[in-house]
């Protein structure tokens, strides 16, 4: 759960900084690190911005690991926000998971505020766009030994939908007042990544299929395609030998919150899949397996 | 501790604490009365609290194969089936030991006596049809505990 700075001629650390100390909820701070400049309080500042799964966007002086900015970009309520001074998170004791009790309704879930997929900036508008989790979870911790081919999983979990029932949105976020500034709420987690282009339209897909371009500035949808399964990819864009401008994403449902539909799992146990099943129980309603690449031509 | 579905699900999740003592099934064989005079918890039989205990180690270890709420799966026998029936020696001997030209392995290493004897109580309880599916805390009246008939196991 920490970001490292170190050398890379050496290795040697030249800052750290912890994210979620002691971490009791499986968020693991593995998710990207976006180097920008920002204006912050009046001041250009080299930094790093990450948005983790324990729901805080954080904005940190690269140069020195200075924390910046803390804020909620989802639900969140395992913490009342992030001490600025210390960099600790100020926890909600009541959330706290335990191997005594099952703690419920915990935000976000171990899913994350958002997962892998990852965000993209845009230098023209200054926001980063973020593909994120609406998702709460109970957890109970249990205390479980090793054996090599056992499962080792100690914890019993089940994710659900967070407030308002949504399981996603697509946000835009302005990293310098740590607001959203518009958001597309998804009925599944918009857990694929996002691109955004110098002709202010971002892209992204979503867990039922469709391929979204979207207006940077306003968040709204310009144009939509269904492709053949769930998105988790990322939409990518390039120049053809033709001269002509493409987008092509893949699609094939999968990831965390995909495991029912691409391993083909029963869905009686809200816990299978480590508490996946319970959040999206209903995924093969909107999407089949499937792997395909997609490729569309700007006019 | 990233999952990397869907390639396995083996997965680790740091606990915070350990485990409290729990409750008695290795002391079944004295009255619950004995323990009594120390206050109204002490006076109860541990019954919901191995039976609670049984259900946790079932939902980490064996729902994998003998599923959820011990329902059976493809891969191995619904034990709340009457014709599953075990005394509580045989099952700890199987668990313990596994049964031999079967999937069932030894869970020795995974599980000692105390265990295996909530998961047997546990078990026996969804087989007598005393507990009902899902967790246990939250089955009972006005989904709270789950309080176990008077008498049930006729300890």
């Amino acid at each position: 759960m920490t970001i490292f700075a170190r050398d890379p001629d050496t290795g040697k650390a030249g800052w750290a900084y912890q994210k979620t100390p002691h971490d009791a909820w499986d968020y693991d701070g593995i998710n990207e690190n976006v180097l920008v400049d920002l204006n912050i309080n009046g001041r250009m500042r080299k930094t790093l911005v990450n948005f983790d799964r324990n729901g805080f966007a954080y904005v940190l002086d690269r140069t020195n690991g200075e924390l910046l900015k803390a804020d909620p970009f989802v639900f969140v309520n395992w913490a009342k926000g992030v001490d600025l001074k210390t960099g600790k998170p100020i926890e909600d004791p009541a959330k706290r998971t335990s191997a005594t009790q099952n703690t419920k309704d915990i935000c976000p879930s171990a899913m994350g505020g958002k997962n892998q997929q990852p965000v993209s900036f845009s230098p023209k508008t200054g926001y980063f766009y973020v593909p994120s989790n609406n998702l709460c979870m109970d957890y109970e911790g249990v205390e479980v030994k090793y054996q090599a081919g056992q499962p080792y999983v100690g914890a019993i979990v089940v994710s659900k939908a967070g407030p308002g029932g949504h399981r996603g949105e697509f946000l835009a976020w302005d990293p310098v007042n740590g607001k959203k500034v518009w958001g597309i709420k998804e009925p599944l987690s918009a857990w694929g990544g996002a691109l955004s282009t110098a002709g202010d339209v971002v892209f992204y897909g979503t867990m039922e299929g469709w391929l979204k371009a979207v207006d940077a500035k306003t968040g709204d949808v310009l144009w939509k395609f269904k492709t053949p399964s769930g998105i988790i990819g990322n939409p990518m864009t390039y120049a053809g030998p033709d001269g002509k401008q493409y987008v092509a994403v893949l699609s094939g449902i999968g990831g965390w919150s995909g495991i029912g539909v691409a391993a083909d799992m029963s869905l009686e146990d809200p816990t299978a899949g480590l508490g996946a099943i319970g959040a999206f129980k209903d995924l093969a309603n909107f999407s089949n397996q499937g792997g395909v690449l997609t490729v569309f031509s700007l006019p | 501790m990233t999952p990397r579905f869907p390639f396995t699900i083996l997965v680790t999740i740091a606990c915070a604490g350990l485990l409290a003592a729990q409750g008695s099934f290795a002391s079944t064989q004295a009255p619950a009365s004995a323990k009594a005079s120390v206050g109204d918890t002490a006076d109860k039989p541990d019954t919901y609290r191995d039976v609670y205990q049984g259900w946790k180690w079932w939902h980490v270890y064996c729902y994998r194969c003998h599923g959820v709420d011990a329902l059976g799966t493809t891969t191995a026998p619904n034990l709340t089936d009457p014709m599953e029936k075990f005394t509580r020696a045989e099952f700890l001997r199987i668990v313990r030991t596994g049964k031999p030209n079967t999937a069932m392995q030894s869970w020795s290493k995974l599980l000692d006596d105390k265990q295996i004897g909530q998961v047997y109580i546990y078990v026996r309880a969804r087989a007598e049809r005393v507990l009902p599916p899902g967790r246990p805390d939250e089955i009972g009246p006005n989904g709270g505990e789950w309080v176990p008939p008077a008498g049930w196991p006729n300890r």
